[in-house]
């Protein structure tokens, strides 16, 4: 298991942000099944290869393309909106994959079981929401690892966003998050397919744009109501399941959290606290824990915000704030800002 | 690493409580080292050998022991008072309880020791109550006969007491490691002599008040205030500006701004296999305890209850790896036995 990144980028437009994603996604084992550039559709491949407009340019009017998580359990597919950089429709298939509808040059194949994350409309007729900054303002991260957590259900997790040249706010966060093994009942009966016993989907996404992308104070997608940010399946391919979206918690006592317990008092560094996902009676129905995130943490050192640049175990086990929380970042590289 | 049980008694006196755990805590490796019947001292073993009055009975006034941990960790001494249901506890986390002026009345003193219940000197000791009246209540032991951790290896144990007829809970008494990877573990120096790291990850508690196990009162439980909380041990031990303190448990909650609180009691059984998900939970001392600010680590084997309803003698996976709810808690328990009310 590795980190694989591709950090302290300035991209000229979203669409270079995007380009750059789906590149690290693939030199991590991802690949992309079927795309277009907005004017010639391939069904059997990658038919962007640079971040800006023209053949085989992500910056065209309506190009998309959908990339395959390696095991194949999963699909993400974007697209972009009109002549702006900044709006996209975002699509995720966590079984089906994207094999039907009607794929074409503008437009983008469909999944039984997709969700769209950012965006509205249908396929046939998309609507887009911006996704990013203006061109040009921000620092763009990404990183994945390469190998799956579990052995059930195999999940990569990876994470971009996005930080705003100046104010450092983090405004963009496009993640797949995996459940840490032992915090969920993993499958142990059945198939992903028909599952029996066990949740057949231990991730949570996300794709926001907000400056509150990743607060934990306030309503926010963390804590909104209902929630907005992460994300995620409830009893996928049960009876019942749902798409629905999940709330981060936090550690609280009585009078304070657990973000004001300071360094820690042996090595003087912060402390990683896990994050635990769920819905309660007061999120809505359907309540459920989903589990604890794998690599997601927060910080129990209260940084003001926007926290990033700052950094924790740089050197071998890197982490970049993103407000509170905790994002796994390339070793050895300090992040720009 | 198993555990050793002994629950489901119904001790006739609150000495024979106490007499059972010092049994149970023998039978996994912890010695005893010195004590005293309440008349003879012995200044190298154990003294007690039965739970009533009279010679080498632990139902005398004044009679005492120190336990101490497999490894020589940690040391408790219990003393009993003038009656069955009051007592005076210490704990010593490193020294061994060898100095003082231990005699038949008098327990020994330790460099490190704290009274964990109880108060006065070891000249003069006050005892408190610890023990519903005698004979109304059940008692029940669990421990770990391995440790948690090789640098500082910690040997859990629980004991408390739940009243005849009703379970509703009342005494606990507690040794709690933390999680190894969820603190710093002793990576330099020695315990004696730390450089990196914590010397002592575990908590403590005994006592018999309400609300000890609970997250939503501030009188004595997880989120009682500073003053009051009964969790207790040792923050920077043995480093220059130790300090023996109180701590708060924390809960998985969304926000101040609305009472959505996952855990205790916010969750339906889990919707893949049915079961109460028995989250852990996270020991700090955060900034409004204003001195020795910190977290301590995440409990190993103690976890908080996701699901409303639950209270002993309700269990969970009682056949393999049992454990059972106590207020807002999931204890350790014996396996494949049902607890009695």
């Amino acid at each position: 298991m590795a980190k694989v990144t591709d950090v302290n980028n300035i991209p000229a437009t979203g669409a270079e942000a995007i380009f750059i994603l789906k590149e690290l996604l693939k030199s991590a084992g991802w690949t992309v099944p079927k795309s277009s550039d907005g004017s010639v559709y391939n069904s059997g491949g990658d038919q962007i290869s640079h971040g800006g407009s023209g053949a085989g340019g992500m910056a065209n009017s309506s190009a998309w393309f959908v990339i395959r998580e390696p095991g194949g359990l999963r699909e993400w597919c974007f697209q972009k909106g009109s002549a702006s950089h900044l709006v996209w429709r975002v699509k995720v298939s966590s079984h089906s994959l994207f094999v039907g509808g009607a794929p074409d040059a503008t437009h983008t194949p469909t999944a039984t079981d997709q969700q769209i994350l950012v965006g509205a409309g249908t396929d046939a007729s998309p609507t887009f929401a911006t996704t990013f900054n203006a061109d040009g303002s921000y620092a763009w991260h990404v990183i994945a690892d390469n190998a799956p957590i579990g052995t059930a259900v195999p999940s990569y997790g990876f994470w971009a966003f996005s930080a705003l040249t100046g104010s450092n706010d983090v405004y963009t966060l496009i993640m797949q998050e995996p459940m840490m093994i032992g915090t969920f009942p993993e499958l142990s009966s059945g198939t992903r397919a028909a599952p029996v016993l066990g949740d057949p989907d231990p991730v949570i996404y996300m794709c926001m744009y907000s400056v509150d992308s990743v607060v934990l104070s306030g309503s926010n997608i963390w804590q909104g109501h209902p929630p907005t940010g992460p994300q995620g399946w409830y009893k996928m391919n049960y009876v019942g399941g749902s798409f629905t979206a999940f709330e981060g918690f936090e550690w609280r006592g009585l009078y304070d959290t657990s973000r004001n317990c300071g360094t820690n008092p042996y090595n003087g560094a912060d402390d990683c606290l896990p994050v635990v996902i769920g819905r309660t009676a007061i999120t809505g129905a359907p309540v459920s824990y989903k589990g604890i995130c794998h690599f997601l943490r927060y910080a129990a050192v209260n940084r003001p915000a926007p926290g990033y640049p700052n950094t924790l175990n740089l050197a071998a086990d890197a982490r970049a704030y993103a407000q509170s929380f905790l994002i796994p970042w390339e070793n050895n590289t300090l992040p720009i800002g | 690493m198993a555990k050793i049980t002994d629950v489901n008694n119904t001790p006739g006196t609150g000495a024979e409580a106490i007499f059972i755990l010092k049994e149970l805590l023998k039978s996994v490796g912890w010695t005893v080292p010195r004590s005293s019947d309440g008349t003879t001292y012995n200044a190298a073993g154990d003294q007690i050998s039965h739970s009533g009055a009279g010679a080498n009975g632990m139902a005398n006034n004044h009679a005492w022991f120190v336990i101490r941990e497999p490894g020589g960790g940690h040391y408790w001494c219990f003393q009993r008072g003038t009656t069955n249901v009051n007592w005076r506890i210490k704990i010593s986390s490193y020294a061994d309880f060898s100095t003082g002026a231990p005699d038949a009345t008098h327990t020994a003193a330790s460099v490190d020791q704290y009274v964990i219940h109880g108060t006065g000197t070891d000249a003069a000791p006050t005892y408190a109550a610890i023990f519903n009246a005698d004979g109304g209540y059940r008692w029940h032991v669990i421990a770990e006969n391995a440790p948690v951790g090789v640098a500082s290896p910690i040997y859990g144990f629980w004991a408390f007491a739940t009243v005849s007829g009703t379970g509703v809970r009342k005494t606990v008494i507690i040794q709690e490691p933390m999680m190894i990877g969820t603190f710093p573990e002793l990576s330099s120096g020695t315990r004696a002599a730390p450089v990196i790291g914590d010397p002592d990850p575990v908590i403590f508690l005994c006592s018999y008040e309400a609300n000890i196990l609970t997250f939503t009162s501030t009188s004595y439980g997880f989120f009682a205030s500073p003053a009051n909380t009964r969790w207790s041990g040792w923050y920077k031990f043995h480093y220059a500006d130790q300090a023996q303190v109180k701590f708060h448990g924390f809960r998985p909650k969304a926000s101040e701004a609305w009472n959505s609180v996952l855990a205790p009691g916010g969750m339906v059984a889990n919707v893949y296999n049915g079961a109460d998900d028995g989250l852990p939970i996270l020991i700090a001392r955060p900034a409004d305890f204003v001195t020795s600010i910190g977290l301590k680590g995440i409990t190993n084997n103690m976890r908080m209850r996701c699901l409303t309803g639950r209270a002993y003698p309700s269990t969970i996976n009682l056949g393999s790896d049992a454990r059972v709810y106590l207020d807002d808690v999931i204890l350790p328990w014996a396996d494949g036995v049902v607890p009695t009310v």
